[in-house]
């Protein structure tokens, strides 16, 4: 059990990271104007950044604590941001007027789909950590 | 029984990186028929769409739009563009023989306004006489298009009840359109009251390259279609003779490279679909005989406490069904995350048109693909399970097998 519960806490590192750096070097919004002035999806992107260092912030910290409870706290925590994290593009922040554009093809999708891992993982490892804390 | 407790799921248990090889290889059988077939089926959908939605046998454009290279991009690549002749022209082309329908359409560029960071193209159309657009507009929205009503393609970010702004003049989006998979997706639709009344704007403003012309006396483009009893090549070349400084094109010829282009990726798809599946097949069936070979003797013991020859062969066969199941089902789930999330990438690396089919049919699909992975991998299974059930107890537990 808590074998399982180490292997989510460093996958749940990993995808931080990946939503963290990812947004911001992978799959960025789109590339700046041509006057040098950024589009609106420049700010989803730096938004799903920010949050993508919370969240890796959060995932490191969970090593550093003992308890199960205290773990299992942190990680539910990260099942929110991730929910948040899901809803800046497109939905808190407008992206661009049409969904050919890379931050609709590209970043979106990508985030969509690393903060969903983010979440099951962070689910599943906190309630690895309550299981394995209350012994059952 | 428990399941877990199985001897066939405790067999697989057992051996964990022999299971995960055989589950990874599904996987990637099914991975590719799944991806594979949803491709191309998506490719044939977008040209279909792109067909019925040009809707006519001949556009006739001016001489100018054909040399600047611009044209095909226009029309069928989405590029942002508009050219101008006078309507003295259009009346002409209503004069030649063999004309059944004929609309004007109105083209214009946005430029990078409030409203978008990128510009879009505006299509202008007469709502008396247009038989291209109209139909499937009234799909979404089936009023008359009010001044200053606008209807705008799928992959807009607008929704109806939204104000966008072109040249300085609000327009009110009446209808979002459905998903076409092509160009006319990224543009806006609208009368060529409203259209006028925007290339004015873009004249008044000093944003239009054509300073010279008069909104009411000009039109982008003619759509035909042939009446009957004529040929379209007929229609083409009278007008290409009798009308000057004007181009008449078969909308047929310009889809022609579309789909070359289609075909050719359709064909890689396809070979690359049977090579990974002929592979796939080869090493499902070597690993199967592999591992029903090195465990002989597990199998002949089983056969002396009293397992039946069909039990020997039925672990066998429902070995390869966990493995193939599991690893097919990975498959088409890892097809799906790809394809539907990164669907207008793909459309925009291929530039081709790609529309997904309907849920019903992608569903279909991942039942055929865990399906036929499945079917394979038992298939290949299936003369290890017959071996297995003919050994010869004594013989292998002597170790002279």
């Amino acid at each position: 059990m808590k074998k399982t519960a180490v292997i989510f806490d460093v996958m749940l590192c990993m995808l931080s990271a990946a939503l963290c750096f990812g947004t911001k070097f992978l799959f960025h919004a789109c590339a700046p104007k041509e006057d040098g002035g950024w589009m609106a999806c420049h700010w989803a992107e730096q938004a799903v950044f920010g949050l993508g260092i919370v969240l890796l912030i959060l995932s490191i910290i969970t090593f550093c604590f003992p308890d199960g409870k205290t773990k299992s706290g942190v990680q539910i925590s990260m099942a929110v941001i991730s929910v948040l994290a899901m809803t800046v593009p497109n939905h808190l922040i407008h992206l661009c007027m049409m969904t050919t554009m890379r931050c609709h093809s590209v970043m979106k999708p990508a985030v969509m789909i690393i903060s969903i891992l983010i979440l099951i993982c962070s689910v599943t490892s906190g309630m690895l950590h309550r299981k394995e804390e209350s012994g059952i | 029984m428990k399941f877990s407790k199985s001897l066939p799921f405790r067999n697989l248990a057992g051996k964990p990186v022999r299971t995960t090889v055989l589950i990874l290889l599904t996987a990637l059988l099914s991975l590719t028929v799944f991806g594979g077939t949803l491709m191309i089926i998506s490719l044939k959908t977008g040209l279909h769409s792109l067909e019925s939605r040009l809707g006519a046998d001949i556009m006739v454009v001016p001489y100018e739009a054909t040399t600047k290279a611009n044209l095909e991009n226009i029309v069928l690549q989405g590029a942002t563009g508009y050219f101008y002749m006078d309507n003295a022209r259009y009346e002409k082309i209503a004069d030649c023989d063999g004309i059944g329908q004929i609309s004007a359409q109105f083209f214009l560029a946005s430029a990078s306004s409030s409203c978008c960071s990128v510009a879009v193209q505006i299509i202008g159309f007469d709502p008396e006489t247009d038989f291209t657009i109209t139909p499937w507009i009234q799909k979404s929205y089936g009023q008359e298009l009010q001044k200053f009503d606008v209807v705008v393609g799928n992959d807009l970010n607008a929704f109806v009840g939204d104000t966008i702004t072109f040249y300085g003049i609000d327009c009110h989006v009446a209808a979002k359109l459905d998903k076409t998979g092509t160009a006319f997706d990224t543009a806006v639709f609208t009368n060529q009251e409203t259209i006028k009344a925007l290339i004015q704007s873009s004249l008044d403003l000093k944003m239009n390259t054509f300073q010279n012309i008069d909104p009411e006396k000009v039109v982008s483009c003619v759509m035909i279609n042939a009446a009957e009893g004529y040929t379209v090549e007929e229609i083409v070349n009278d007008i290409n003779i009798h009308v000057k400084k004007v181009k008449a094109i078969q909308t047929k010829e310009m889809i022609s490279g579309i789909s070359d282009s289609l075909a050719g990726i359709s064909d890689i798809i396809s070979i690359l679909i049977l090579v990974v599946w002929v592979l796939g097949v080869v090493i499902l069936l070597l690993a199967f005989t592999m591992s029903v070979n090195e465990r002989k003797k597990e199998f002949a013991v089983l056969r002396v406490i009293g397992a039946s020859r069909n039990r020997l062969a039925g672990i066998v066969m429902q070995e390869a069904l966990l493995t193939c199941l599991s690893g097919s089902i990975i498959g088409t789930a890892l097809g799906l995350v790809i394809i539907m999330p990164f669907h207008q990438m793909i459309e925009e690396q291929l530039n081709l048109p790609f529309l997904l089919p309907a849920s019903g049919k992608i569903i279909g699909f991942v039942i055929a693909a865990v399906l036929v992975s499945v079917l394979s991998g038992c298939i290949s299974a299936a003369a290890s399970a017959f071996r297995i059930s003919r050994i010869d107890t004594a013989l292998i537990l002597r170790g002279d097998n």
